[in-house]
């Protein structure tokens, strides 16, 4: 079913369901309809800890029919690109964030959806590769 | 004086270089753990710099922002121009990413890094500023390039202030970069030397610890052969070793104390000696034991002989066996000199006691006998002369009866002085002998009557003589005296119902017997006919028997005896070439045995010298 919203993240390749286009396209209702989770961490861009709240990155892909998936291609608004092996969804409780502290993200902060990592309960992720997939203005998931 | 200055100096020098090399050690091994602590702090230092520095590309952020703050610029100043390239949702998305690229350099940690690079002023409020722009921007239609205009003015200074900012964050980076870099060079340089600090502390240390090990496992093995050699020197040693702590308690008894005492180390390991064998209860022995223990060097013992340090102590009638067992004591220390407590070297003296005093009897026979000989000879010449001039003193007083009688007293008394002498020449082997080939068979019954006679009807006697016996050589008459002499020996000893037999053999004495040797002097070994005359009697206590040959000893009572039946019995045989021997037990008889040499060999057998020789100890 096409998104009746604004379409805000585009999900393609080696995907099982698309809805339109060849492509799995998500207006933010539909994101959210994935089930909500938070993550209470803190970044290495912000000060303090934050609540982010928003689907897991594993039942996106699960809706999409991406369960096979080994590696997904994560592109921003700003042009970012960064390849994120999809192991790290699987291990980790890696969210699709839609808010930060309760506030919606915008496209003029960090929005409308960022990927956060669930860094304050596993010191293994506050490293630098990990830090390089967090990808805010996210806007498109290619899928291999 | 000037050499023991000199060793004195030596030993000094010797003590200060042992010191000093384990001042050495230790100065290494603080150099050592002091070089590590501070090269490991060091490195974690860095480690840590490193993983801070890592999220510090503010130029990133910085290029980024200005990059799209251009490219709003521009996209603003195209759909100005009414670019069909250019949709309104277009600019609207380069707002937001510029707006967002803005946004990330006013937060917190962004923030203070501009700040540190002397940039903070040229973005700080420059996102809120912008955000105003919203309405103007969604307002603002295609081709309306005054519009344009005026929010293009509006993004000159913030261009240019993150210009400056990229510009100024550069610089400080490359400060920072090259700073760091300093700092690290100095820090490696540091670690550097406290490797080099490690190896050499390491180096000394490792060969301080080879040559520590090869200097430990020389004196292992030094030890070790030290060890055999005094585990040897105990398992060999002919003298009984015995060690005991203060408590007496035995900590070390050696083969040669269990072949003396018949009792095995395991079964004295542990134990007080007193309760060992009672020949360390022994009234000279435990005193010195004790005393050896308690650390004090033992006074002498009642044989007293040797130093003080380690007197001799005699103890006889050890056991039951009737030896004679002698120990030294002496403490015994500990490498610091403390009494642990004593050792004791134990040897059996019994064979030496018995022939030291075999050989005391041989010579005290020896000296009698030359004595009583030399008296006895001058006293027969004396005799000679009374006798003669009797004689003569009879023929002159012939015709006066009571002359006669006088004289004849006289020549009686003179007689019998002329028999005790004949007997004293006897026992001192200067009587003269006429040595003749007997059959001693044929002698003994010659004399078969009288012996019967001496013994009256109270004993028994038997004969058990040797069919085939070998012929002897000796004096008849003696031999008949001799033999008379031990029958009327054996008839006083022996109480009536008793028995004497007197027996006959071929015998060979192939070494020394203790039964033959036990007369006084050594036997030399060979065949011998041999004529015994034993009795059931009380027998003859130990201390009585070395004495039976001495002349005038006698156990009889005064007047009952001459103490010379015996003396002559020695003095025939041993100048016969023969021997006595003496077998007592106390209360179950005597035998006196004769080993007489055999005919034909006299020739081969003269050996005058024999009893001269000492018993070989």
């Amino acid at each position: 079913m096409p998104p009746a919203g604004k379409v805000v993240l585009v999900v393609s390749g080696h995907i099982a369901r698309t809805n339109g286009n060849g492509v799995a396209s998500f207006d933010r209702e539909m994101l959210e309809r994935l089930g909500l989770r938070t993550v209470h961490t803190s970044t290495v861009w912000t000060e303090g800890v934050k609540d982010f709240e928003g689907p897991l990155v594993r039942d996106l892909l699960a809706a999409v029919g991406a369960d096979r998936a080994t590696e997904v291609t994560a592109s921003a608004l700003n042009d970012y690109v960064v390849v994120i092996p999809a192991a790290d969804f699987e291990k980790y409780g890696v969210i699709l964030a839609l808010r930060m502290d309760g506030r919606e993200l915008l496209a003029k902060d960090k929005g409308p959806v960022w990927i956060v990592y669930p860094r304050g309960d596993n010191p293994e992720l506050q490293d630098a590769r990990y830090d390089n997939r967090w990808v805010w203005q996210l806007n498109r998931l290619q899928v291999q | 004086m000037r050499r023991l200055r000199l060793g004195w100096f030596r030993r000094r020098g010797g003590v200060a270089a042992g010191s000093r090399s384990y001042l050495f050690a230790g100065v290494a091994i603080a150099v050592f753990v002091l070089c590590l602590a501070s090269a490991g702090s060091r490195l974690v230092a860095v480690e840590r710099t490193m993983t801070r520095d890592i999220n510090e590309n503010m130029l990133w952020f910085v290029g980024q922002a200005q990059f799209d703050a251009l490219r709003f610029a521009d996209a603003v100043s195209r759909y100005g121009a009414a670019d069909p390239a250019v949709p309104q949702t277009d600019l609207r998305l380069r707002f937001d990413v510029m707006l967002s690229r803005l946004e990330v350099l006013a937060d917190g940690p962004q923030r203070q890094r501009l700040a540190a690079a002397g940039a903070a002023d040229l973005v700080a409020g420059t996102a809120a500023d912008l955000a105003a722009l919203e309405p103007d921007i969604d307002r603002l239609a295609p081709g309306d390039a005054a519009g344009a205009q005026r929010i293009r003015e509006r993004m000159e200074p913030v261009i240019a202030g993150l210009r400056d900012a990229a510009n100024r964050t550069l610089h400080a980076e490359r400060e920072r970069d090259l700073a760091r870099r300093d700092h690290r060079r100095a820090v490696m340089l540091e670690i550097l030397a406290y490797i080099v600090g490690l190896l050499a502390s390491g180096a000394f240390l490792s060969l301080r610890l080879i040559f520590g090990l090869r200097a430990v496992a020389r004196a292992e093995r030094s030890l070790r052969r030290q060890k055999e050699l005094s585990e040897r020197l105990l398992l060999s040693s002919r003298e009984g070793i015995v060690a005991f702590d203060r408590y007496l308690r035995c900590t070390l008894w050696n083969p040669s104390m269990e072949s003396i005492f018949g009792v095995p180390a395991s079964a004295v390991i542990g134990r007080r000696l007193p309760d060992v064998a009672p020949f360390f209860r022994d009234a000279s022995v435990e005193p010195a034991l004790t005393i050896a223990a308690a650390g004090r060097d033992t006074p002498f013992g009642d044989h007293g002989i040797g130093s003080a340090s380690a007197a001799a102590v005699t103890a006889e009638a050890a056991a039951a066996t009737e030896r004679v067992i002698e120990a030294s004591c002496s403490p015994l220390h500990d490498g610091s000199g403390e009494t642990i407590g004593g050792i004791a070297f134990v040897r059996d003296t019994t064979e030496r006691h018995r022939i030291d005093e075999a050989l005391r009897q041989s010579q005290k026979m020896e000296a009698v006998g030359q004595l009583t000989g030399g008296v006895a000879h001058d006293f027969n010449n004396f005799l000679t002369a009374i006798s003669g001039n009797l004689d003569l003193l009879r023929r002159r007083v012939a015709d006066d009866p009571r002359g006669v009688s006088i004289v004849e007293a006289a020549r009686q008394a003179a007689d019998k002085a002329e028999r005790l002498t004949q007997q004293l020449l006897a026992f001192s082997r200067k009587q003269p002998l006429s040595p003749e080939t007997l059959d001693l068979n044929a002698v003994v019954r010659g004399v078969e009557d009288l012996l019967r006679q001496t013994v009256s009807d109270e004993l028994e006697l038997s004969f058990s003589l040797a069919d085939d016996l070998a012929p002897g050589l000796a004096d008849r008459n003696q031999l008949e005296v001799a033999l008379l002499n031990l029958v009327i020996n054996a008839r006083h000893a022996t109480p009536p119902g008793g028995r004497v037999v007197i027996a006959t053999a071929n015998v060979e004495i192939i070494g020394r017997e203790s039964g033959i040797v036990a007369a006084g002097h050594d036997v030399a070994p060979g065949r011998y006919a041999r004529l015994s005359v034993s009795d059931t009697g009380a027998g003859i206590p130990p201390d009585v028997r070395a004495r039976v040959f001495e002349p005038f000893f006698t156990t009889k009572g005064r007047g009952k005896g001459t103490g010379l039946g015996l003396s002559q019995v020695y003095g025939f045989v041993r100048q016969s070439n023969g021997h006595v021997a003496v077998e007592s037990r106390e209360g179950e008889g005597t035998t006196f045995a004769l080993y007489l040499p055999l005919a034909g060999r006299a020739a081969v057998e003269e050996r005058s010298g024999a009893d001269e020789r000492c018993v070989p100890g």
